[in-house]
This record gives structure tokens, sequence and C-alpha cells, in this order.
């Protein structure tokens, strides 16, 4: 299955959310923000599209705002 | 007779007894008082009236409140002695009881009203400086929250940038096996050359594949060094002011710097 980008509004909450994440059984891998995708970090975190409603909900529990998702 | 003198209707006896102590006077002679500077409610004397029972022939000083011309009175009767320390009359001194009343309400209303001022002022000035207090803690506590929120973002932005370098390294692993791999089918026997090159081209299409990967990795790493060395400086700021914060806290405790 093909990835989806997640990104966010810092570099910071990049961060925070690659933590929460891991700590919520997800795999996420940072990568540099696609040029496509406009966000003030300029990192971004792609996850496994299957795993894409649960990624935002543990981000939603963890209180990481999510700048958006990108496919 | 006492003392050379008729005390019977012989008030000045009673009368500077009373000018002198304040309150009244009398003499209880017999069962009947016999001078005395208690007046009634008319406003006439009051003699020739039965003493109460508990205070005619007493041997004994008594102390107690006793009510004469309508009046209550805190009283002292002491006997009057003959030679023969025999009790021949008795001596009542008393003071209105409405005068302890009074005095007693007086205080309790001074206190009433000197306490309630009190407490009036002590929250005049207690309030500003409570709110001053509260002020400050209130600032402190922000302070050290954004700092705990500093601190802890530099600790989650180490471990994910661990995380990415151990996958960076491992997928540097990966690249140099598969580099490896291509270089041994190169040198080694093979049964088919045509077979050779195809293997060697397929694993140094994926160890370019996991080149492309790697420098991505190093453009991450980049990026979070750069935001670490930021957080880390912001870090060494909030210990500087988690310090101060500590000393203000300390100052108000004690009072002191």
């Amino acid at each position: 299955m093909a990835d989806v980008i997640l990104y966010f509004g810092s570099n910071a909450d990049t961060m925070i959310a690659t933590k929460a994440l891991k700590d919520g059984g997800i795999s996420a891998k940072m990568i540099p923000k696609p040029a496509h995708v406009t966000a003030s970090a300029n990192l971004a975190l792609s996850v496994d599209s299957s795993a894409e409603t649960n990624a935002i909900a543990v981000l939603g529990a963890a209180n990481v705002a999510l700048g958006g998702v990108a496919k | 007779m006492y003392g050379g003198l008729l005390m019977n209707h012989y008030y000045d006896v009673v009368d500077q007894a009373a000018h002198a102590l304040g309150g009244k006077a009398a003499v209880i002679f017999g069962d009947q008082l016999i001078s005395s500077s208690i007046s009634r409610p008319d406003g006439t004397r009051l003699v020739d009236e039965n003493a109460p029972e508990h205070l005619r022939h007493v041997k004994e000083p008594y102390s107690g409140i006793d009510r004469e011309g309508s009046i209550s009175y805190l009283v002292r009767v002491e006997p009057l002695l003959n030679d023969q320390n025999q009790s021949i009359a008795a001596r009542w001194f008393g003071v209105p009881l409405a005068t302890f009343t009074d005095i007693q309400q007086h205080t309790v209303n001074s206190l009433l009203l000197w306490g309630l001022v009190g407490i009036v002022i002590g929250l005049i000035i207690a309030i500003p400086v409570v709110e001053r207090i509260s002020r400050q803690l209130i600032a402190r506590s922000r302070q050290v929250r954004d700092s705990a929120k500093e601190l802890s973002l530099v600790i989650v932005g180490s471990e994910v940038s661990g995380d990415h370098v151990a996958q960076t390294r491992e997928a540097v692993e990966k690249q140099g096996d598969l580099l490896m791999q291509a270089a041994t089918e190169v040198d080694g026997p093979s049964s088919g050359a045509v077979a050779t090159a195809k293997g060697v081209s397929e694993k140094i299409l994926a160890a370019s594949a996991l080149n492309a990967e790697i420098l991505s990795d190093v453009v991450v790493i980049d990026a979070l060094a750069t935001e670490m060395a930021e957080r880390t400086q912001q870090a060494v700021t909030r210990v500087g002011e988690l310090n101060e914060v500590a000393a203000g806290l300390s100052e108000l405790v004690t009072g002191s710097k």
C-alpha cells in the first residue's frame, strides 16, 4: 500500500508526533517535507495508508495538532 | 449603739462610706436595715425595712447578690462584733449589679467592635499582599510549565533523533552489504556471464534506491540537528529561568534573597 504524508505546524510538533505514534505502536518514518506540501515545518511523517485512521486518532489523543494529510 | 454612736437612722456613716467607696452602704440590726444610703424607687431612704432572711444575724462575711429597693446589688455583708466577738449587727455594702453588667456588655461590645475593625484592617492590608503573591506564583508557575514543556521536547527530540540515526545506520549497512555482494559476484566464479551481470545490476539498483533513502535520512538528521541545537539552547535558558523561579519562591517563603 502507498504511504500517506502527515505534516505539522513545526518541526517540534513533528518530533512530538513521531514519539506519540511510536508509543501508540504505529510505524512512522520521518522524512523531509515533500515539495508539493505547504507547511511551515521542513519535516513530515510518512505512514502506511492502512494506518492513517489509527495514526490520526493517536495524534488526537496525544493532543498533537495535525497540519494536514497528503497522499 | 456602736462606737459610741446611735446607729438607728444615723446616716453620716453610711453616706460617708458610700461616698468614699462608691456604691451603697447600710447597717443591718436584728431583722431590719436601720440605716442606709440605698434609695427606694420614690427617692426616700430605704430604712426600717426587713433585711433578707439570709442576711440577718450573719456571723461570717457574706458576698453575693442582694435585691434592695427594686435594684439588684453585688454585696459584701460583714458582721459587726462586740467585745465578746458576738455578732450584734451587720455592715452592708453593695454596688448595683447593673454597673457590672454594663461594664461587661461594654467590654464585649468593645472587643467585638475592635475585633471587627482589626479584621477589616487586616483584610485591607492582606488582600493586596495575597493578590501580589498569587500573581507572582501564577507567573512562576507559568515559567515552570513552559520550562518543563521545553525540556520534555528536548528529551523527545533526543529519542526521535536517536531512532532516526539508528534507521539510517541500518540502511547504510544494508547498502554496504548489497555493494559487497555485487562486488563478490563480479569477482567470483560464475556459471554464466549474463546471469552474473543481471544479479550485479539488481543489487546496484537496490543499493542506489537505498542511497536515495539515506540521502533523505541525512537531510532529516540535519534538520533534526538544527532543531535540537535550537531547543537545547532554549532549554539552557529555561534552566536559568527555573533557577530564578526557585530563588523567587525562596524569597516569597523566607522573605530574603
